[in-house]
């Protein structure tokens, strides 16, 4: 017989007579009590299911709060504010803060204006240390975040060791804290932290949800990211990376909306020469590359005194304001940048200048200008040197830099160097004053006959175009690198110890003082020759108004140099 | 009401008077009496069964609810010990009403109307505590209140400078403890 049948096969019931009513009464007693047992057991497994529920359904809630934000927000602070304010009332913690990932190579993160304060007296002062806090990887709770590119949590930041703010935090009554990072592939872009009254142990789960959080704010963030290297990529020239025409008539509306005569904007307009040959000569991959390294030497001859662009093709632009320099200093500037020379070739630039507001007070209008001036120029260049000898010529003459070159003295080039032998200047010094020297006037290839020759004396303008020779002479010595110092005591070399010079108005021991050199040897030789106008002077003569200029156009050393050179040599010839 | 409210009111009146007087109760109330935590009931039986404890023991209805507050305390704190423990004293504890304790209990009971107070701290003996609630049970707080104080080994005295149940806007509850 199994156990099943006698168990079952027969009746329960105990045979015998019926239970007392007291024993009934404790049977139905203990009976009530099972069944109330039962269900407090049922209340309570319910009430852990509805619990569990509630909060799968507030991490829901505020997954999709965010996740909307992050698709509708125009842009990425908005979500981020929507979040900071969702997790603090999905936490019931009181205060939350973003930060920003700064810096490419070394990131660091920068505290954003995003808070969530349920009091702003209370939190002031932690506020306010934060907003003044950058944190680089792995310092303080959002610096570990960014360190590990995880959640991390703090249960009391009053007693860490890594947390500097923890005297306004204990100010403001915040212990625990969490935070977590906001991420693009694995990069971490941002990071947000919440702060809350009590010290509290890690939750995981609340952690596991902050972590979802991140990622979906990573998404607009990686949007925001995407519409600004569009609208980056309207603006800006791929070829060179600088800006383009948009950006200019933009930067210049903007500009002229802020110019006014005592603070003049100046617009520059650049045109290669040479840059078609080079094209034809090497290709236009070639031609690409060298317009971008001319790109570079222009943003860098800038910086501090204006901005590039580039209009398309051969073409830039400059725009700057007239703030501390005169317009020809940056023009010729950004004009020295613009210049390539190698084996073959010649890439300059020329240019034409507009100033705002003075001369137009319309973005096109301006342009117009800049480009009929730029126009102007390069005829007047190419006639010059269609009547004289050719600046291409001269220029690939210094560029192959015959022996003679240093050889050839005319006789400024030899009292120069009877001076800087007198001044006991340094091999090093000489060689580029005596360059300087015999091309220093070079620069006179570019004015027109007309003004060179004339006899009488020169009106404003026409003074003002000879003015420049000094500039031209700088630009077509600058094509030779080798060139470079001679080339700027060229620029230099009708400067005047008192200021009253140009083409920069330098003065005393500004000027360079190959410079110097050259201007009093100038001086002299100019007095010493004939002139359509006046007769040679003698030696005499000419040393004693050298004197007598000495102090306030000349240098007193070198004037001083020059007159023991000649004593010397009249004594040399005499004797 | 929520359903735990019948609950504890059905323990307290057994534990304290027997169950057959709850059997009387609900038989005056004329209610089946059927409560799971888990519902939600009319407010009206509960006003019901505090009307028929009032007339069968003779008492105030606010005396019956002050009593089955003070007498509920002593439940909570054995169902839910996790509010309780964090503190030493029944200010600190009275003072997580609003964060932490109503929060927790929408939580357990989806839809549950749990009043809020507004706290005003700045004495360090008297600690105000506004109420406004259409069910008007004050007398219910202030039992639970002096419940928690003797949780904490305190006592606790209440003054009602203003009422709804007198016809007050709200009821502002000053309460002094002292051990």
């Amino acid at each position: 017989v199994s156990w099943r049948s006698r168990f079952l096969g027969r009746p329960q019931r105990a045979e015998g007579a019926a239970p007392s009513p007291e024993e009934e009464l404790r049977r139905v007693r203990h009976r009530l009590e099972r069944e109330r047992a039962a269900r407090r057991e049922a209340e309570q497994i319910s009430e852990t299911v509805t619990r569990r529920l509630y909060e799968k359904q507030a991490a829901l809630e505020l997954l999709e709060t965010v996740a909307t934000a992050s698709n509708e927000a125009s842009a990425a602070a908005e979500a981020m504010k929507v979040a900071v304010d969702g997790v603090c009332a999905h936490t019931g913690w009181p205060v939350g803060h973003a930060y920003l990932v700064e810096g490419d190579s070394t990131p660091v993160l920068v505290p954003t204006t995003t808070w969530h304060l349920d009091d702003a007296v209370q939190f002031e002062a932690f506020r306010a240390k934060s907003e003044a806090t950058r944190f680089a990887p792995g310092v303080g709770l959002p610096g570990r975040v960014l360190a590990t590119g995880t959640v991390a949590w703090i249960i009391d930041v009053t007693n860490d060791p890594n947390f500097p703010r923890a005297a306004a935090a204990a100010e403001g009554g915040l212990k625990a804290a969490f935070a977590f990072p906001v991420l693009i592939s694995g990069e971490v872009v941002a990071v947000l932290e919440f702060f809350a009254p009590e010290a509290a142990e890690p939750d995981g789960q609340l952690l596991d949800l902050m972590a979802h959080i991140g990622t979906q704010l990573g998404r607009v963030m990686e949007r925001d990211r995407a519409r600004a290297q569009l609208a980056h990529q309207a603006l800006h020239d791929p070829l060179t990376g600088l800006p383009n025409r948009r950006a200019l008539i933009a930067d210049l509306e903007e500009g002229l909306a802020g110019a006014s005569k005592e603070k003049q904007l100046l617009v520059l307009l650049y045109d290669l020469d040479g840059f078609k040959a080079y094209n034809d000569s090497f290709g236009h991959a070639a031609g690409d590359a060298l317009l971008a390294r001319l790109a570079h030497r222009l943003t860098t001859a800038l910086e501090g005194r204006g901005s590039p662009y580039r209009m398309g093709g051969d073409e830039f632009c400059v725009l700057a304001s007239l703030d501390f320099e005169s317009p020809e200093n940056v023009a010729e500037h950004a004009a020295a940048a613009l210049v390539e020379h190698g084996e073959g070739f010649t890439v300059t630039a020329s240019y034409g200048s507009a100033l705002v507001p003075t001369e137009s007070t319309s973005s096109t209008e301006a342009l117009r200008i800049a480009d009929q001036r730029m126009y102007a120029r390069k005829s007047i260049g190419s006639r010059a040197s269609a009547g004289r000898q050719s600046t291409d010529v001269l220029l690939k003459v210094l560029s192959e830099r015959s022996p003679d070159l240093g050889i050839h003295l005319d006789e400024v080039t030899e009292l120069c160097r009877a001076v800087a032998e007198k001044l006991e200047l340094h091999e090093d010094q000489v060689a580029p004053l005596l360059q300087a020297a015999s091309l220093h006037d070079v620069g006179k290839a570019a004015i027109p006959d007309e003004i060179l020759n004339k006899p009488g004396p020169l009106d404003a303008e026409e003074w003002e175009f000879m003015c420049r020779h000094t500039l031209i002479g700088q630009r077509i010595l600058s094509a030779a690198p080798a060139l470079t110092r001679a080339a700027a005591f060229v620029r230099s070399s009708h400067e005047r110890l008192d200021g009253q010079g140009y083409p920069d108005k330098l003065r005393g021991d500004d000027i360079p003082l190959g410079a110097r050199v050259i201007s009093v040897c100038d001086a002299f030789d100019a007095m010493r020759s004939d002139r359509p106008h006046r007769p040679a002077m003698s030696t005499e003569e000419a040393l004693t108004e050298l004197r007598h200029c000495a102090g306030t156009q000349f240098d007193p050393s070198v004037v001083h140099a020059l007159c023991a050179v000649i004593a010397e040599r009249e004594h040399v010839a005499i004797g | 009401m929520k359903g735990i409210v019948f609950n504890l009111l059905e323990e307290t009146v057994s534990h304290d008077y027997g169950e057959d007087v709850w059997d009387q109760l609900l038989e005056a109330a004329q209610l089946d009496g059927a409560y799971t935590s888990l519902g939600s009931y009319s407010d009206e039986d509960l006003m019901r069964l505090v009307a028929a404890a009032s007339s069968a023991l003779n008492t105030p209805p606010d005396e019956i609810v002050r009593w089955f507050g003070r007498s509920a305390l002593p439940l909570f704190a054995d169902r839910y010990p996790q509010f309780f423990e964090p503190h030493t004293s029944t200010r600190s504890f009275v003072l997580t009403l609003n964060q932490v304790i109503h929060p927790e209990v929408r939580k357990l009971y989806p839809g549950a109307d749990v009043p809020v107070f507004d706290f005003d701290t700045s004495s360090e003996e008297v600690l105000v505590m506004g109420y406004a609630s259409p069910r008007k049970m004050c007398a219910f707080a202030e039992g639970l209140i002096q419940g928690a104080a003797s949780h904490y080994g305190e006592q606790a005295v209440i003054e009602q400078p203003q009422c709804m149940v007198r016809g007050d806007e709200k009821c502002v509850l000053e309460i002094s403890f002292s051990r």
